[in-house]
């Protein structure tokens, strides 16, 4: 079949004119066809979060081995006696928290600096004929193509020349500058799709430019910030390379490096590393879950008519 | 009753006049990347013309680290080879299984949530430990190797990580398994962004539920596409954690990407001129690939 | 563009390049010394993992620093990988951490000829460690500035039972060496193994050993250093020695990770094990009395007996804002006094102190292991990477790992092994 299709001309289910008649036994059908559906889903979802759980499973199952367990079984093993002790050394060793303050001080100010900056430089170069704002656009994303490794040194000599090395706070500063092309970019995409007579029937109303911004396009962003802030919660939270470079005493460093630090020249104590690594997700899980519920709902496109 | 416009080549028409705070909007996150980023990457793109090993005086070379690299050197070319494979594979299939997977959660149903964290998790737990359990799971007598023979496929096991011809393979398969659960979490935005009313009217017309993934889901995300795409190919480039913590790039360099080169040569070389020229090189097939998509993408919306 | 162009293009541009990299790099030599000594406590960045035996015994000797009065010292610890990649950043920095633990080898005396180590001659003049000692300590220009705190042994370690079993006996010639695992193979043991999935460096053990029993020290560093090469004829007679072992090493090998390979001699498939000291740690420790470690067998009697002894210690920054402090400090962990407190706050069997006047008992372990060094009279050697570089060791993880999975002839690999070397070299 190749109907084009209209949304404006096709009627919808709520129209009155759709047939009541002869619903009961098609119910009846289509009742069994979607409990077969949902046993579908359910059975296809439930497989493949399992099998992509399997890996996670085993970093939980060391986690509450001891040492000597893992020595000696390895580390695909299940647990000959379940512990809790790795927990506890663990915190203590790598001072975790002192480290998940660190990683939250630097996080928390990083996801809100650059969801805030993005979705201002989106907003401004998709809905506004500002010169040369495809170049613009694209300059900023270059500037996240370039490998991080590139940068590392002459970030270091910022960090020193300012007088900020060993500081969270050169930390935050070139975390937020070196993601903002990225998600000026992304947030630029999903802007781009809003159509522009929302912003005509704002500006109509006598709304400025801010106002525009945040009472019509930040709402209707809202998936698209959603979803970037849990991914930057959880980017910058995992970083590792930035904050060992730009740190030196081990007071500021935050969890990533703390669970590294656990990991001696010639040995390993899995256990504590898989247990460290679990407390140091719990952050980012959370995160996640929260920001889940605002994945729900469509634009509210309808608000047009 | 206004038309809703339904296609991504909406007729933008911006604001023919520009308020001056727009342009303050954007050029203060401009100004940021400048300070933040291009300044240090010019730095570190004049890097590439000196030989430095990080404690002494760097030697000025010119272009001689560049000469050597496009001319004097196997392992560049064995990188970019596999770089290239990288890019399509682990890119390519991050996007399809991505796109997959979120089609398959979109709907909020009872349980999708779980599902969904299930499949993010990867994302969450730091590197460090998972590739080891992954590493493990590839072992000559792992987890792996132990089901093909209890299945009964006996003849397909093989030293996954240790075999040249596996071993980059083995790493995309862990590879993926972090980076699908991202890829799913843009996509679910996307797809959320997608006006309902055009799906039920395609279904009251009689479409299936593959017309209505051509004819409307597919067109509608084009701008998530771009994105996506766009991420997923500097995501491929900058690649380097977990291949770095299962093979480093062996073994024989057979899963010696770009990337991996580039640190090998910055931290366990100590030739940092070189190493950043192989980052400018990484840098320059980015905005290739990128920039050129871009560009075509750009133009094919009719945009204004 | 002519060819006079291009040159003025070059030479402008590398101008222009250092001008702008002056302020990005700095000179790396020693800045004018110090008169007075900064405020605030001495730092010392230590590479040593949190709970670890080294990082209890720095702690110790810290405390007993601290109580004497003279000063305070702290102790910042950073991860192992980090404290490598991050060391030159560290000792050019303008404010860099005080002392630094370390180990002894060429690394340290690169840095110590780039003016980046604090010189410890005059506290050297009233050391008591061996000549051997101060050989590794002393740079270039003659001037030591390293101080060893201890150093471990390497030796072929095993499981007890799984030798009983296959009644294999513990060898202390070549030839017994190849009986004792032709009674492993017998017995289905994979007699010799090895983790190459991720520490191909292993392979370098075996490297060293050959090389020291053929061929002697001499040789060997030499070969290190580069006034020999990797195609020489007395190279190929190494591998020739290792071609008759070669078949006793685990054909899994090259995509067996570390850990899986420690547990495959615990677990008795595998069954014997060329490693340091170190190795305890990945043994369970309530059982380490089931294992034990001989060492390497003797090929050529003519050949001078040498050994691997890897060192460990600490230095000086040489920018250090407090070099009095930073002296005393090192002085002090020269001392007996202090390598006592070390030794006896560290639980593990798994070190042997320095400093020869320390008074303390040895486990079974260290008895051994000193026993071993003790015997080479034809010289210490410190392990491949820390007597070369970490450069030159990713060529020899390259070489031998096509060696032992047979990829390629020897004298291809050699010949490649000799060209990557003369690269590294170059820089």
């Amino acid at each position: 079949m190749t109907t084009t299709i209209n949304a404006a001309a096709a009627p919808l289910p709520s129209d009155a004119s759709y047939p009541v008649a002869a619903t009961k036994p098609r119910q009846g059908r289509s009742r069994w066809r979607s409990r077969v559906k949902t046993t579908g889903f359910h059975s296809v979802a439930i497989t493949l979060s399992a099998l992509w759980f399997f890996p996670i499973f085993l970093v939980l199952l060391n986690s509450f081995r001891t040492n000597s367990d893992v020595l000696r079984n390895g580390v695909a093993a299940w647990p000959e006696v379940f512990v809790i002790d790795s927990y506890v050394t663990a915190w203590v060793n790598a001072e975790m928290g002192r480290a998940m303050v660190n990683s939250l001080i630097i996080t928390i100010p990083v996801v809100v600096l650059t969801l805030l900056l993005s979705s201002f430089a989106a907003f401004g170069l998709s809905r506004y004929r500002i010169p040369f704002r495809r170049t613009l656009l694209l300059l900023m994303l270059a500037g996240n193509l370039l490998p991080a490794q590139l940068m590392l040194i002459p970030w270091l000599k910022i960090a020193e020349s300012s007088g900020l090395y060993d500081t969270l706070f050169i930390v935050i500063l070139i975390q937020t500058a070196s993601g903002l092309g990225f998600y000026t970019f992304i947030m630029y995409g999903f802007m781009r799709a809003i159509p522009v007579e929302l912003q005509d029937a704002a500006s109509i109303d006598g709304a400025g430019v801010l106002r525009t911004y945040w009472q019509i396009i930040l709402p209707l962003t809202r998936p698209a910030l959603a979803a970037l802030g849990a991914l930057s919660f959880t980017w910058v939270f995992n970083d590792l390379l930035l904050a060992i470079t730009l740190l030196r005493t081990s007071s500021q460093f935050p969890i990533t490096a703390a669970v590294l630090s656990l990991l001696g020249e010639f040995s390993a104590e899995w256990n504590l590393i898989a247990a460290a690594t679990v407390i140091a997700a719990i952050p980012c899980v959370i995160v996640f879950l929260m920001f889940q519920k605002h994945f729900v709902g469509g634009l509210a496109l309808g608000a047009v008519k | 009753m206004t038309q809703i416009a339904p296609r991504a080549t909406t007729n933008r028409r911006r604001a023919f006049f520009t308020p001056p705070v727009v342009f303050a909007l954007v050029l203060v996150p401009f100004t940021i990347e400048a300070v933040g980023v291009f300044y240090p990457a010019i730095q570190g793109i004049l890097l590439s013309f000196v030989k430095w090993n990080g404690i002494g005086v760097a030697e000025p070379v010119g272009f001689d680290n560049y000469v050597r690299l496009f001319t004097n050197d196997i392992v560049f070319y064995g990188a970019l080879g596999n770089t290239a494979i990288w890019l399509v594979l682990f890119g390519g299939l991050s996007f399809a299984l991505g796109l997959a997977v979120a089609l398959l959660l979109q709907a909020d149903r009872r349980g999708v949530s779980v599902y969904r964290t299930a499949i993010f998790l990867p994302m969450v737990f730091s590197l460090v430990v998972t590739a080891v359990m992954w590493t493990s799971i590839f072992q000559p007598r792992g987890i792996l190797n132990d089901f093909l023979i209890a299945v009964g496929l006996e003849d397909w096991t093989k030293i996954w990580l240790g075999d040249p011809n596996t071993a980059l393979y083995a790493v995309i398969v862990a590879a993926l398994w972090r980076q699908i659960g991202y890829v799913m979490v843009l996509f679910i935005a996307g797809l959320k962004a997608i006006d309902p009313t055009l799906h039920e009217a395609a279904r009251v017309d009689g479409a299936n539920v593959f017309q209505r993934f051509r004819y409307i889901t597919l067109p509608q995300l084009r701008g998530v596409n771009l994105v996506i795409i766009s991420l997923l190919v500097i995501d491929s480039l900058r690649s380097f954690d977990i291949i770095w913590a299962m093979t480093r790039g062996g073994p024989f360099g057979s899963s010696e990407l770009l990337s991996t080169y580039m640190f090998s040569t910055a931290f366990t070389d100590r030739q940092l001129g070189y190493a950043s020229a192989i980052a400018v090189v990484i840098f320059l097939l980015a905005i290739g690939v990128i920039i050129s998509y871009l560009i075509r993408a750009f133009s094919e919306t009719k945009e204004d | 563009m002519t060819r006079r162009h291009r040159s003025a293009v070059v030479l402008g541009m590398a101008g222009t390049v250092t001008l702008l990299l002056a302020g990005c790099l700095g000179t790396g030599t020693g800045t004018t010394p110090v008169e007075e000594d900064a405020e605030g406590p001495l730092t010392v960045q230590s590479r040593l993992a949190g709970d670890s035996g080294d990082a209890v015994a720095l702690q110790a000797v810290v405390d007993a620093f601290n109580a004497k009065g003279g000063g305070q010292v702290e102790i910042n610890t950073v991860p192992n990988e980090t404290f490598r990649d991050q060391l030159p950043s560290y000792l050019t920095a303008s404010n860099p951490p005080d002392v630094l633990t370390l180990y002894g080898g060429s690394l340290t005396r690169e840095l110590a000829d780039e003016g980046l180590l604090l010189d410890l001659s005059d506290v050297w003049e009233g050391a008591e460690f061996s000549d051997g000692l101060r050989a590794l300590s002393t740079d270039s220009s003659g001037n030591q500035v390293f101080i060893p705190t201890s150093y471990y042994w390497l030796g072929v370690y095993y499981k007890k039972s799984t030798w009983e079993a296959a009644g294999a006996e513990v060898p202390t010639t070549w030839e017994e060496f190849l009986t004792a695992s032709e009674a492993l193979q017998a017995n289905g043991v994979v007699p010799i193994g090895i983790a190459l999935g991720d520490a191909p460096w292993l392979a370098s053990a075996w490297f060293d050993y050959l090389n020291l029993r053929v061929n002697g020290a001499d040789f060997h560093i030499d070969v290190l250093a580069g006034d020999e090469s990797f195609d020489d004829p007395q190279i190929e007679a190494v591998f020739e020695k290792w071609d008759e072992i070669l078949p006793y090493f685990d054909p899994e090998a090259p995509g067996i990770a570390f850990g899986q390979a420690a547990t495959d001699l615990t677990q008795g498939r595998t069954g014997m094990f060329l490693a340091g000291s170190w190795l305890a740690f990945s043994l369970p420790p309530e059982s380490l009395d089931e294992y034990d470690f001989f060492q390497f067998p003797i090929i050529d009697d003519s050949v001078p007996l040498a050994e691997e002894g890897p060192t460990d210690g600490f230095v000086g920054a040489a920018n250090t804002d407090q070099p009095k402090l930073t002296k005393e400090f090192l002085a002090f962990l020269a001392t007996a006094e202090a390598q006592q407190i070390m030794f006896e706050a560290n639980p593990n069997d798994t070190l042997l102190p320095a400093n020869p006047n320390v008074d303390v008992e040895l486990g079974p372990d260290a008895l051994k292991g000193q026993l071993i060094l003790e015997s080479a009279v034809g010289g210490v050697t410190q392990f491949f990477n820390r007597d070369s570089s970490d450069a030159l060791q990713a060529t020899a993880d390259q070489a031998l790992t096509q060696y032992l999975a047979g990829a390629k002839s020897l004298s291809d690999i050699l010949a490649e092994w000799q060209s990557e070397a003369e690269r590294v070299r170059a820089g």
